[in-house]
């Protein structure tokens, strides 16, 4: 009678651990509708890669370019991402240099970690530096600017911007 | 005619002695190293120099603030001598390049009977454990024996490499970033309390301090000057202004950013006397080369 009851409480035990049924993972998000609209510039930032490696004060690491230059703020920057994969710029009285119209698309519909502007001949890739808070309307986009013959990242600017 | 032949002798002889006071010209991969920075490569390209045509081409190298302030490579033990300088200084030369040598890190030589790597300019120095020390280093180019060195002097700092600091130092004149390309946004900053000697020194009492910025090429003429920008005073105590390259003016007919390969920056401040008068006083001309970025 003990020997059944081992036997009856090994096999429950072994049953009780086969693993729980995989659920459906949901379906990729699509961040091409996310994207799409109006977004203004926030706040323009200027790292120096070198000085962030080294962790040197902020105020010789990192530079708000924002309002720098008098009367030609970068706030005055913004973007349209249209639906039908056209997009316009407007860099306003800022010193933005952006393409102003043409096409727009992502390097990848399902993890974009660039936005790609093509206008003619011309081509621009922005880096996506985070998508966390595009739900929310928020977006950074960079651009780095890398050496020569290295390849070493050596300047970095991050673009904050907000949708309208 | 005799005398027409002498003088064509001397003349000629002039040019041929002055073709090699020539110094060295060098590149550094990569272009931007601090004392840290491994596989760093140093090519040099000794033609119309004092050691143009010699096989064995010896380094002489030395650090300011250092002591002492010879490489390693120069002497096995002891202390350096020029007199007896190591076989380890002698430079590598460039397959098929007569006048063309190298020196590679990592390097490994024997000193002391001991075999030793030098993996970075802080180690070629000896100062592996406290890098922070070296800042630049000077170098000459000679035979082994010493006879041909050139112009150059041992100390002097004519031929030369500045390293990317390791730690943040205040200094009289900085950029941000500390390196940067023609058409990157750049700041600039002078900080007054820590004006030079060689300066004006009433600079450091001067109001109004604004700046003019000119763009040179390779061979250093100006191709174009700012109007006078005014500067802003930082929480640090410096006085700051920012600038794009392409929005200081017009390039002259036939050059354009491309041809732009340096920048001078100079700051002027108003120093008023007790009569309501007032002198303008500037600072040196502050030179740094524009990086090529991509």
């Amino acid at each position: 009678m003990k020997k059944i009851f081992s036997i009856l409480f090994v096999t429950l035990l072994f049953f009780s651990c086969q693993p729980d049924e995989i659920p459906p993972i949901g379906e990729p998000t699509d961040y091409i509708p996310m994207l799409t609209g109006t977004w203004n510039l926030d706040k323009f930032e200027q790292i120096d890669a070198d000085a962030e490696s080294k962790s040197f004060p902020d105020f010789a690491t990192v530079k708000d370019l924002t309002h720098v230059f008098a009367g030609h703020p970068y706030t005055d920057f913004s973007i349209t991402f249209n639906a039908d994969g056209t997009f316009t710029s407007d860099a306003g009285s800022s010193y933005m240099q952006m393409l102003s119209s043409g096409n727009w698309d992502v390097d990848d519909t399902e993890y974009p970690s660039a936005i790609i502007l093509s206008s003619g001949s011309e081509t621009q890739t922005i880096a996506l530096s985070s998508l966390a808070d595009v739900i929310l309307g928020k977006v950074e986009f960079k651009e780095e600017r890398k050496q020569a013959d290295t390849g070493k990242i050596k300047i970095k600017y991050v673009y904050s911007l907000s949708k309208n | 005619m005799r005398q027409i032949i002498i003088l064509s002798i001397m003349i000629f002889g002039t040019f041929v002695l002055k073709a090699q006071d020539a110094l060295p010209k060098f590149t550094v991969t990569p272009s931007e190293i601090d004392a840290l920075t491994e596989n760093v490569v140093i090519e040099f390209d000794v033609t119309g120099t004092a050691v143009a045509g010699l096989t064995d081409v010896y380094i002489w190298s030395w650090a300011p603030g250092l002591s002492p302030s010879e490489m390693l490579l120069c002497y096995d033990q002891g202390s350096p001598s020029w007199g007896s300088i190591s076989q380890n200084a002698k430079l590598d030369p460039v397959p098929g390049q007569p006048n063309k040598f190298r020196l590679t890190l990592p390097k490994t030589v024997t000193r002391a009977g001991v075999e030793v790597t030098f993996n970075n300019v802080a180690e070629l120095f000896g100062v592996g454990d406290t890098p922070g020390k070296i800042k630049e280093f000077g170098f000459l180019l000679r035979s082994q024996d010493g006879s041909s060195e050139g112009k150059q002097t041992p100390g002097d700092m004519k031929t030369s490499i500045t390293l990317l600091p390791l730690e943040f130092e205040s200094s009289y004149f900085r950029t941000f970033p500390a390196k940067v390309s023609s058409k990157d946004v750049i700041t600039a900053y002078l900080n007054l309390s820590l004006i030079e000697s060689s300066e004006d020194q009433k600079l450091a009492v001067a109001d109004e301090i604004t700046a003019k910025v000119s763009l040179l090429d390779e061979n250093g003429t100006v191709l174009l000057t700012s109007e006078s920008m005014e500067t802003t005073f930082t929480n640090e105590e410096e006085y700051a202004f920012s600038f794009l390259t392409n929005m200081l003016g017009e390039f002259p007919e036939g050059s354009s950013l491309d041809d732009v390969t340096k920048c001078q920056v100079v700051f002027s401040g108003k120093v008023y006397n007790q009569d309501g008068t007032f002198e303008t006083v500037s600072s040196k001309a502050f030179e740094f080369d524009f990086q090529d970025y991509e």
